[in-house]
């Protein structure tokens, strides 16, 4: 019990110290608070998939009523930059050049076969270079085609029974089904991740340096022959940034939703509650680094070197799905990656505990082995 | 257990780096309320011994008793008994120096009022009334020296480990620190004090060196004098150059080591320095010229220390 009240005694102390430093030091402060939601304002408008002015041809064999209604729709909703063409020929000269990234061909027997019902096939040409521009755009055009050929056919059908059953609707198919982002908004794909990022790399930098400094100054030194313990002295470091790097991610999560209005569909009380717990592992992680580096240059290279192959394979810019096994194996070694699929599925599919737990859990035995790894790190260097 | 009994103990206490050994059987003892001073070039195992006293680090071999403690099996229970102060000056630059007093008190799991009714009774002593409040960043190197003796003192320990405590600092605060050491030391505070400045050492009651490891000396400072360094010795001093060269180059042929000294002086070196050779060296004198005269002096500790390490150089010309 004694014992007890000394340990909590000596965790306050550092704690309080902690604070009264980041109370004189308001420039780190205020670079810690702000610095996420510059990073979400700058990535999320840069890492977007969305594309907005797109070049697009348009062959317009047909030029019936019906054609330059579908052409006049698609300008409408702004994403395009329509080049109108008079022949195939010219298609093949202007594709691919900086005015021409997507083609849409029109069928000359295009209104005949809507008033017929009949299969209407357009042809699409994609600049496949930019694969992510390419799918989006496909997706879009398909969606616009689809709705604007069900719309005129039931302008001019007398409105059946028969004519309401989904298979007298679809002539204009698309293959490809869009589930969980129904706008096919890049945002809603970007910020969950950009969180995960902005998290992992406002933690590790923060404690990378902070030990590394202690060392310097002799502080650690100091700490550690005193009463203090590891465990304590990591304790000490990880709560009060966790406290602030927390501030930091509720500030930018209401920023995201301000400015892209994107806000979780899910469990936001389960976000909320992993949220520290991953930011704990990223600050104890830092110290890692920070026990094992010889300089504060050493700890930002090392922290550097550990961070880029985090994003690459922990699913934020490449899909883990379509990887080899063995980068696989290391991406669910990675925490970020686990954290990532619980930022998606609460704000993308609505999710909560009772499909993320794994990933919860999985978490929880990550930030409790690296702890356990610094304290006896620390224990061993002195 | 009588208050005589040696309050550190040593004993044959070893640490290795991979292959490198850098304590090597080391043993001594140190009394209660004493000032040892511990000796030694960079990178001669000082702090590494320093390390494992204070339970920094853990011994290779042997073991040693702090404060009735031993090292390894109670590790735990020994910093609340001893008092660390490095040359670095550990304190924290953005708390002021009466935060610096609650944050390090905090740590010992000492009550605020405990930790305010030391700082009364230290910081007067300490010179550092009047500084309270005022950032430790901002104080000058001589003042924040003795804040962090102040801090390492809260907690009332038996043994205070100072590992070069005025590396860095002006010749008027190394003069108040030393002062300070001393009525620590009558107040019956052990202090374990390392420096490169070997002059203060004459202020230890003990005084170990230690070289590449192996401690090669242990006595009080008049000790380490007569027998390790050949004891008295002959200043000699004179207006005219001439008359000292004659004087040296004849001496030399008698079998003396002349040597010179500071200031043109000429030092005539006793291989045994009893006061009855030292007689003799004067007489000698006398009838070589009268108007020589020499003072008898002892060498400083720097000298004993420099002829220590040169004996211990393990070169083929001592063997031959």
């Amino acid at each position: 019990m004694n014992l007890w009240r000394e340990k909590t005694s000596r965790l306050r102390t550092l704690l309080w110290r902690e604070f009264v430093e980041l109370r004189r030091d308001r420039f780190t402060l205020t670079i810690m608070l702000l610095i996420p939601v510059f990073q979400m304002a700058l990535l999320a408008y840069a890492i977007t998939t969305d594309f907005d002015h797109l070049p697009l041809c348009v062959l317009d064999g047909a030029h019936t009523r019906e054609s330059r209604q579908l052409v006049s729709a698609i300008t409408a909703t702004g994403y395009f930059t329509l080049t109108p063409l008079r022949d195939l020929e010219e298609v093949n000269s202007f594709f691919g050049r900086e005015h021409c990234r997507a083609a849409l061909l029109i069928p000359m027997d295009f209104s005949e076969l809507i008033a017929n019902h009949k299969d209407v096939r357009l042809g699409l040409l994609l600049d496949a270079s930019d694969t992510t521009m390419a799918t989006s755009a496909e997706g879009f055009l398909t969606a616009m085609a689809q709705a604007f050929y069900r719309q005129t056919r039931l302008e001019r059908t007398p409105l059946t029974e028969r004519n309401l059953r989904p298979e007298a609707i679809g002539i204009v198919t698309t293959r490809s089904r869009m589930l969980f982002n129904p706008p096919l908004s890049g945002t809603v794909y970007t910020i969950p991740g950009l969180l995960g990022m902005i998290c992992m790399f406002l933690t590790v930098l923060i404690t990378a340096l902070a030990l590394v400094r202690e060392r310097e100054t002799g502080t650690l030194e100091q700490l550690l022959v005193t009463p203090v313990t590891p465990l304590e002295v990591v304790l000490g470091k990880i709560l009060p940034f966790g406290v602030v790097a927390m501030c930091a991610i509720v500030g930018s999560v209401v920023f995201s939703w301000l400015l892209f209005g994107v806000f979780p569909n899910g469990s936001i009380g389960l976000f909320l509650a992993v949220t520290p717990i991953f930011l704990l592992i990223g600050l104890s992680l830092g110290l890692l680094i920070s026990s094992l580096a010889h300089s504060s240059v050493d700890a930002l290279e090392r922290s550097i070197l550990i961070m880029v192959p985090q994003l690459m394979l922990s699913d934020f810019l490449f899909p883990l799905s379509l990887m080899s096994l063995p980068f696989r194996i290391i991406g669910e070694a990675i925490p970020l990656t686990h954290y990532l699929r619980i930022t998606r599925g609460v704000y993308m599919k609505s999710e909560g505990l009772a499909e993320l737990w794994p990933e919860v859990a999985i978490l929880c035995g990550f930030l409790f082995l690296l702890i356990r790894g610094v304290s006896r790190a620390i224990k061993k260097q002195s | 257990m009588s208050d005589n009994t040696a309050i550190i103990q040593v004993e044959t206490l070893t640490r290795r780096f991979g292959t490198f050994t850098a304590v090597d059987q080391v043993s001594f003892q140190v009394e209660r309320g004493e000032v040892f001073g511990f000796v030694g070039s960079n990178g001669s195992g000082k702090s590494t011994t320093i390390r494992m006293l204070c339970g920094l680090l853990a011994p290779t071999e042997g073991t040693a008793r702090v404060a009735g403690l031993d090292i390894r099996a109670e590790a735990a229970q020994i910093s609340s008994h001893l008092g660390y102060m490095s040359q670095k000056v550990s304190l924290y630059g953005a708390l002021t120096a009466q935060e610096n007093a609650l944050f390090f008190g905090g740590l010992y799991s000492l009550p605020v009022a405990r930790i305010a009714e030391r700082q009364r009774m230290l910081f007067p002593r300490l010179g550092l009334t009047g500084r309270e409040h005022m950032l430790v960043r901002e104080l000058p190197s001589g003042i924040k020296q003795r804040l962090a003796l102040a801090c390492s003192l809260l907690h009332d320990p038996a043994v205070i480990f100072l590992d070069e405590p005025t590396a860095g600092v002006d010749l008027i605060n190394r003069q108040v620190f030393w002062d300070l050491i001393r009525e620590l030391a009558a107040e019956g505070k052990t202090l374990f004090v390392t420096s490169h400045y070997l002059d203060e050492m004459e202020h230890a009651q003990h005084i170990g060196f230690i070289d590449r490891g192996k401690l090669i000396g242990f006595d009080s400072p008049l000790g380490l004098k007569v027998h390790f360094a050949g004891g008295y010795r002959l200043r000699l001093l004179h207006d005219e150059p001439q008359v000292l060269a004659t004087a040296a180059a004849s001496l030399r042929t008698a079998g003396y080591r002349v040597e010179p000294g500071d200031n043109g002086e000429v030092c005539v070196l006793l291989a045994d320095g009893s006061r009855a050779n030292l007689e003799q060296l004067r007489r000698r004198l006398h009838a070589l010229n009268p108007t020589l005269d020499g003072t008898a002096a002892l060498p400083s500790i720097e000298e004993v220390f420099a002829g220590m390490i040169r004996q211990h150089q393990p070169t083929q010309e001592h063997k031959a």
